[in-house]
Formats: structure tokens, C-alpha cells, sequence
């Protein structure tokens, strides 16, 4: 048991009911404004509601006078993760804005990781047979589910319904990060969503698949062009499209203006070929060139991060194998921060906690600029061919992670290879859903599917894990694109840096320096 | 001087509390009706007074059964503290634990806050796990049988005892008590509480609605409720010509304390709910309409709550 929960049984094994009481007090008191010195986050109804019923299960086995056992520890263990979340929530919101040594230690923590990230292969051999896990990190997948349909699985269970033409309302800025985003609610105003632009809109679509596809549970981001109408209704602070992209410049310092598409007022013509804008005629809209839309649905409360260090959570394989996913998808940003608790309602008042791997779009190719403080992702050119390299007895993986929390200082051989056995499954066909789904320009999606089907094959080399579904690919790959190169030799020339797209998928400057626009 | 300091402190602390969580305040204006029946079917005829239509869409049930410390801790300091189950055709059944405070008079502002959903509150009634809306049943019983049977007697002290236990426990209006008055309202005060008054209520339920077939020049004057599609009843959702105001409930309403014998106190009362998105807005046109229920129908302006005015009468 994590030494965490002994504060919740006495000594005769029976529940400390003091401690239950003061920890349900504190995630549930709306008069609870602060703890620590920390303005506590606002509590959900749904995360209300579910402590409670955790709690009152304690409370009558308390007087029942029940002993530890499985159930009580497992509701115990749920409340002091709740718990520790909440606080952590709390201290992280109260410092929206890195300061510069938190910046400095990013970038060491990069550096140091070039040298750190190898792992030395055992000498004795060990049993390659795992144990399905099923626990609120990971699903092990059915064998009746392909590793691509996972993610839209996960979604339908949320109820996240991404239309094929998407009307959503002008809402909230969001709070935190540095690629600009803006809070809408789509017409049933009960689900949020984010719309995101920069370089991180394909990155995010694909690596969160394939983190789906892997077994764990993610954000859910879809890609949208003018298929996706913004409507200003006036219930928003923001009135107009000009007033999103001016407020976006003041507050991520990046001007969006080259996503921008179409803007005016509904009309009645619009409204006659897509009938749910008819409330809104006459009203201000906005499309955009290109965008990410994340969902953000009602049946899923977020937390604060999935505590790694907390919890024993550090001895889980399946969080110390996730170390190879992000690997494989070459994240730079693997932030305890971008890992978040999240409560899911299962539908008739029926609850789950679910880890969360958010925000993997900081991939596919980074560049870090340090002079500039700046950085850039899903550059294909930057994105090695090989994700691991065998160096004498060692293997060395390629990417460079901007945190090595303690738990992947941990990770031995044994973890990385029971997720190798995971990326194994993935297959051709998957693959490609998945680059699909992320609509990369085309000549850019198939260099990214021949690097990615390389770097599997490196992962399933480095742990001999024989390739159950191999995938073909070259590093030579030339592509033409109207009569002219654009990859050549396995390289995206200069020439593929289209106007057409918002920013460059050549160019290194990143969202500090407004993408070089 | 006194009375004047405990208005200007709860008033500071309605607003305290309508910063801190607004789904906690309820800006309402109550009414005494001399004639219910008379009342009820003269707004069956003409259902518009000071040009909003009521559009009357329920009519439901509601048991109350009061707590309060044997002192009146609570009704002296100007709170009511209440399970509620509530019949309703749409709903069915639903059960809640409630505690408001007296309105403001200035601007007929009330707290009311809730455990909405006691469906996982059991406790042990002598070995056996019982559901606390099992306890709370046959005290709601009361207010039709009025005879202290065995059941109730026994669900009664049961009920006492949870009260006891559940002081320190995580309970929205034992949270809320404790915030406004540490002192008063500690864990001892919490724990004496008992039940001292049920009530049974039958409630006629409107909307308040600006129809622009009954009063166009309002309807065109007055700017679209802007309340966000969901938080519409369904039947203002079902037809979006109609401004949405404020609601309104007719409560027929009999009260008796906990007791052998207990005298019943009967009150009628017409009440009024804010909901236009800009409440400055919507009191206007409640003032338009009060003016003429009062002249038209008699009412008068009410701002005790029921708890205080039945312990009054019972008290006097």
C-alpha cells in the first residue's frame, strides 16, 4: 500500500475517519477558497458529487467497523489522488507563466537528456510474457479492436461528436500554454472545445491516436479547415474575429492572421445550406485555413496531473514503459504538467477516474532554439529516421526530452520492452489512419509515414521483438508534387514551403518569435 | 441598531456568497394570497398581469421536514434547514437537503444551497443499513397522518443520531453554516439539530413570459432573455417566441410540528423568481407586474419564509 494511505487507517487496521472527513471536507467545501497559500481550483459538480459518494461508502464501512481490505484501500486510494491532484492543480495555476530559471532548467533538463536517455541491455534473459494490464493508465486492447479505431472508441464512450461541419459559439480564452487557443462550445453549449493553431495542429491529431492506439486514454483534437464555422453571438466577451485575433496577439504574442478564412455576418443563404446557422443570422463568423478543434466534453472533468511521482504510480510499467511512446513520437514537452486526472461520467450517475497523456503535439520534429528561447515542432526534417540506436551493450534513443520526471529515471529495459510489444501492433494500415487524420500536407504525411514505420522498426530491432506486421519504407523517398521535388532523398526541400500553409514545416522559428511571420 | 448591523452583515454576506458560487442566490419576491381559489382560476382566464403572460406548465408536490436546534439556533439567526422530497409528473421523485436564509428585504435575495442527490447516504438503524430517504420517509408521512406511530418515532431518533455522526461530515449546508458562524454553528450546534416541523405543499407551476401575441410593444421593447439554450425549461425551448422572465409557483402549503396532537398552520403564497439575464432588468418588470397582482388580486408582499412564519404562529 502507497505510503500515502496509511493516514487513512489507524493503527487496528480500522478507517481513520478524522482524516476521510478532513480530505472530503477540503475537495468538496465551496468556503475551501485556499490551501497553502494557494486559491484552490473551482470544484466540479461531477467531481462533488463522486467524493462524496466515495466518501459515505467510508463512512458506513467505518461504522461497520470493516477492517482494511481491497475495497476500502482502492476507495482510499482514489480520494488521496483526487487529492493530491487538486493541490497540484492549485500550485500550477498559480503560476500560469514560466519564470526563467523554470525555462533554464527546461533546457538543461534537454540537454542532459541526450546523454541520458540509454538504457543498458540486460545480459540475463527474462520472461517476455506480461500480464494484460487494466488499471485508469492503461487498456490493454482487445484483440477484436485494431490500434487505430481505439481513439474514436474512447471518444464515442465521452461523447465527443465531431460533425463533419462543425457550427461553434465564441466562448473563453483558455488559461496556460504558448501555441494560441481560444475556448467555443459547440450547439448542445454543454461541450466545450479548444480550436488551436500553429505548428502544433498535426502533431497533436496524430501523436494523440497513436497514444490511444497504444492503450492509454488522451485529449481528443480533430482537424478542421473552413468546415468549421466560429460564430461571435455576443454572449462572449469577444464581438468579433478581429477582436480574437487582436486579443491572441496580446496575450500569446503570436498574430494568427494567416489562418484566418472567410469572415462577415451569416446570411439566409448560408443558413439555407447548413440549417443550424439559422439562429444566427446576421451574426459576426469566422473560418480558418487550417486549425486543431479539441474536445473538452461535459462527461469528463479534468483534474490536476495524473501525479507520476505520487502513489507508488512510479512503479506501474505502464507509465515507466510510456517513456518509449514518447520516445517514438520524438515529445520534447513531457511535463508532469501535461498529464491530467480526469473524472469520466459513464452515464447513470456511474463515475471513473482516467489518466490522461495531454498535449503531445510538442513532437514529430523539434527544434529548440536557445538563444532565442524559442522552439518549433513537427518539423519532419528534424524527426530522426531511427528512434533508438545499439551501441555496444546500450541502447541510445534519438530524441531529447525537455523533463526526465522520476519516473522514466526508473524505467529499466524490461518496461521500454513491453511497449515495444506495443508499438509492434501497429501496422501499415494503422499507420496511415492515423497520419490521415492528422492532414499533413500530402508529400509531408508520407515522409512522416516512411519515418515513423522506420523508427518502429528501429524500436522492434533494439528489443528483438520479432515484427508481427513489418512496414515497408525508404529513407531515399523522392516525391514530386507538380512536376517538382518537394522530398528528395528522404529530406523535404525548401521548395514544399508553401504559401498556401500558415507557417513552414521548413523554417525553425517557433511560436516565440510569431513563427517567423 | 442591532437589527440594523445583522441586515447590513447578512446582506455584506449574500454578497460574499453570490461572488464566491452564484448558483447559490436566488432573487425572489413572495406573496401572500388572501384566496387561493379564487386566485387560481382568475389566472386561469386572463393569465396576464402587467403585460406577462403566466404560462402555467406543472403542478407538484413537495414534503418538507424542518431542523432546528431545540433553542431555534437557526430560525433566530435567520436560516431554514430542510429535507425536501418533491413529487413532480416530469421528475418523478427527488429528494435534496436544503438551507436558505431569510431574503434580504432590499432586494429580495435569498441563499439557498443543496445535497441534490441523497442517494448514497445510508447509516445503521439498530444492525440494519438503511437509505437515509428511507429514515426521512415516514417523517414526511407525518404531515398526512399527523400521529406519532412507532415507525416515526424510531426513524425519528435514528435521524437524530445521523445528525450526530454527520456534524464533521462533508455536507453542503453543514459546510455552509460553519462558514457563516464558526462560532454558533459548530459541531455540537450541528449535532443537536432535530426535526421539528413537516409540511406538505402543493405547487402550481408558471412561466413568466413576455407573449408577443398578448403584449407586442413589451415584447418588441424588451431585449431577448440571453440565457444559453439548455438552462431554457423545455417548454420555452419548444417555442421560441416567448421572453422568459421569471418563474412562478402558487404553494398551497400545510405545516405541523413534530408532536402528539399538532396544531396545523395553513399558508397560501404566490412566489416570483428572477431569471432574466440582467437582473435589473427583470426586477423592473417584476415591479410593473407586482403593482397590478396587487391591486387586481389582492396580493401582499411577503418576506418571511414559511419555517419562520409557522414557528411564529406556532410560538404565539
Amino acid at each position: 500500500m502507497p505510503v500515502e494511505l496509511s493516514f487513512y487507517f489507524q493503527k487496528d487496521s480500522l478507517i481513520n475517519l478524522e482524516h476521510i472527513r478532513s480530505t472530503c471536507n477540503l475537495l468538496t467545501d465551496p468556503n475551501a477558497l485556499y490551501k497553502d497559500g494557494f486559491l484552490l481550483p473551482a470544484r466540479k459538480k461531477a467531481f462533488i458529487r463522486y467524493v462524496k459518494s466515495i466518501s459515505e461508502q467510508l463512512e458506513l464501512a467505518y461504522l461497520l467497523k470493516k477492517k482494511i481490505n481491497n475495497t476500502t484501500i482502492e476507495l482510499v486510494y482514489q480520494l488521496e489522488w483526487m487529492r493530491l491532484s487538486f493541490i497540484q492543480k492549485a500550485e500550477s495555476n498559480s503560476t500560469i507563466k514560466l519564470s526563467f530559471h523554470e525555462k533554464k532548467q527546461l533546457f538543461l533538463n534537454t540537454l542532459k537528456s541526450k546523454n541520458s536517455l540509454r538504457i543498458t541491455i540486460p545480459q540475463a534473459d527474462f520472461s517476455t510474457e506480461y500480464e494484460s494490464i487494466y488499471s485508469p493508465f492503461f487498456t490493454e486492447l482487445v484483440d477484436s479492436l485494431c490500434p487505430e479505431e481505439r481513439f474514436d472508441l474512447l471518444a464515442k464512450k465521452k461523447k465527443i461528436n465531431p460533425k463533419t461541419q462543425m457550427v461553434v459559439l465564441a466562448d473563453q480564452f483558455s488559461s496556460g500554454g504558448s501555441a494560441p487557443k481560444f475556448e467555443v462550445l459547440d450547439l448542445d453549449i454543454e461541450n466545450k472545445w479548444i480550436i488551436k493553431w500553429g505548428d502544433e495542429v498535426h502533431t497533436d491529431i496524430f501523436c494523440s491516436r497513436l497514444f490511444a492506439g497504444l492503450g492509454y486514454d488522451v485529449d481528443h483534437p480533430y482537424y478542421y479547415t473552413e468546415n468549421l464555422i466560429l460564430i461571435f453571438d455576443g454572449v462572449s466577451s469577444v464581438k468579433m474575429p478581429e477582436e480574437l485575433l487582436d486579443s491572441l496577439k496580446i496575450k500569446y504574442d503570436v498574430n494568427i492572421q494567416n489562418y484566418l478564412g472567410k469572415t462577415g455576418k451569416v446570411t439566409g443563404e448560408m443558413a439555407k445550406s447548413l440549417p443550424s446557422l439559422t439562429p444566427f443570422i446576421g451574426k459576426p463568423y469566422a473560418q480558418f485555413v487550417e486549425c486543431s478543434l479539441e474536445a473538452r466534453p461535459d462527461r469528463v472533468k479534468r483534474l490536476g496531473s495524473f501525479m507520476p511521482y505520487a502513489l507508488q504510480n512510479d512503479s506501474r510499467m505502464e507509465l515507466r514503459g510510456s517513456l518509449l511512446a514518447q520516445i517514438f513520437i520524438d515529445n520534447w514537452d513531457t511535463k508532469e504538467d501535461n498529464t491530467a486526472l480526469t473524472l469520466v461520467n459513464k452515464g447513470n450517475k456511474h463515475y471513473k477516474l482516467s489518466a490522461i497523456f495531454s498535449d503531445l503535439g510538442t513532437s514529430m520534429g523539434v527544434h529548440i532554439s536557445w538563444l532565442n528561447q524559442d522552439f518549433k515542432v513537427g518539423l519532419v526534417n528534424e524527426l530522426p529516421w531511427e528512434a533508438v540506436k545499439i551501441k555496444g551493450r546500450k541502447l541510445v534513443f534519438t530524441s531529447r526530452i525537455n523533463s526526465l520526471v522520476d519516473l522514466y529515471k526508473k524505467t529499466d529495459y524490461e518496461d521500454l520492452h513491453w511497449m515495444a510489444l506495443k508499438i509492434a501492433a501497429i501496422d501499415s494500415v494503422g499507420l496511415r489512419s492515423m497520419i490521415d487524420a492528422a492532414h499533413w500536407p500530402k508529400a509531408i504525411g508520407e515522409l512522416y509515414f516512411h519515418k515513423m514505420a522506420s523508427r518502429r522498426a528501429s524500436i522492434l530491432r533494439a528489443f528483438h521483438v520479432l515484427d508481427p506486421h513489418p512496414i515497408a519504407f525508404t529513407k531515399q523517398l523522392t516525391l514530386y508534387e507538380n512536376g517538382k521535388c518537394v522530398v528528395k532523398k528522404g529530406k523535404l526541400l525548401k521548395a514544399a514551403d508553401l504559401a498556401t500553409y500558415p507557417i513552414s514545416y521548413i523554417n525553425f522559428k517557433g511560436r516565440m518569435r510569431n513563427y517567423g511571420k | 441598531m442591532a437589527n440594523k448591523t445583522n441586515f447590513v452583515l447578512s446582506f455584506v454576506l449574500l454578497i460574499k456568497l453570490s461572488c464566491s458560487y452564484s448558483q447559490g442566490i436566488e432573487e425572489q419576491r413572495k406573496y401572500c394570497v388572501k384566496n387561493a381559489d379564487t386566485f387560481e382560476v382568475s389566472l386561469k382566464k386572463d393569465p396576464t398581469i402587467g403585460g406577462i403572460s403566466l404560462l402555467h406548465h406543472a403542478d407538484d408536490v413537495y414534503y418538507d421536514l424542518y431542523l432546528d436546534s431545540p433553542d431555534f439556533a437557526l430560525k433566530r439567526n435567520g436560516y431554514s434547514l430542510r429535507f425536501r422530497k418533491r413529487i413532480s409528473n416530469e421528475n418523478g421523485i427527488s429528494y435534496s437537503f436544503q438551507l436558505k436564509s431569510e431574503m434580504v428585504q432590499v432586494n429580495g435575495i435569498r441563499m439557498e444551497l443543496e445535497e441534490s442527490d441523497l442517494s448514497f447516504y445510508k447509516f445503521l438503524q439498530d444492525t440494519s443499513i438503511v437509505n437515509l430517504t428511507e429514515l426521512i420517509d415516514p417523517l414526511f408521512d407525518f404531515a398526512e397522518t399527523k400521529t406519532l406511530t412507532l415507525e416515526i418515532q424510531k426513524s425519528l431518533e435514528t435521524l437524530k443520531q445521523w445528525l450526530i455522526f454527520k456534524s464533521k461530515a462533508p455536507i453542503l449546508p453543514f459546510q455552509q453554516l460553519k462558514s457563516l458562524n464558526a462560532v454558533l454553528f459548530n459541531d455540537a450546534m450541528i449535532g443537536s439539530f432535530t426535526p421539528v416541523l413537516v409540511g406538505k405543499s402543493l405547487r402550481s407551476r408558471f412561466h413568466g413570459v413576455i407573449d408577443p401575441e398578448q403584449n407586442d410593444s413589451l415584447y418588441q421593447s424588451t431585449i431577448r432573455n440571453q440565457i444559453a439554450f439548455k438552462e431554457l425549461p423545455k417548454k420555452l425551448q419548444e417555442n421560441d417566441t416567448l421572453n422568459w422572465i421569471f418563474e412562478a409557483s402558487l404553494d398551497k402549503s400545510q405545516f405541523v410540528p413534530l408532536e402528539e396532537n399538532p396544531r396545523t398552520i395553513d399558508l397560501i403564497e404566490f412566489e416570483v423568481e428572477n431569471k432574466f439575464f440582467i437582473p435589473e432588468r427583470g426586477a423592473q418588470l417584476i415591479d410593473s407586474f407586482q403593482k397590478e397582482a396587487e391591486t387586481k388580486y389582492n396580493l401582499g408582499p411577503v418576506t418571511k419564509s414559511k419555517y419562520a412564519q409557522a414557528i411564529d404562529i406556532l410560538h404565539n
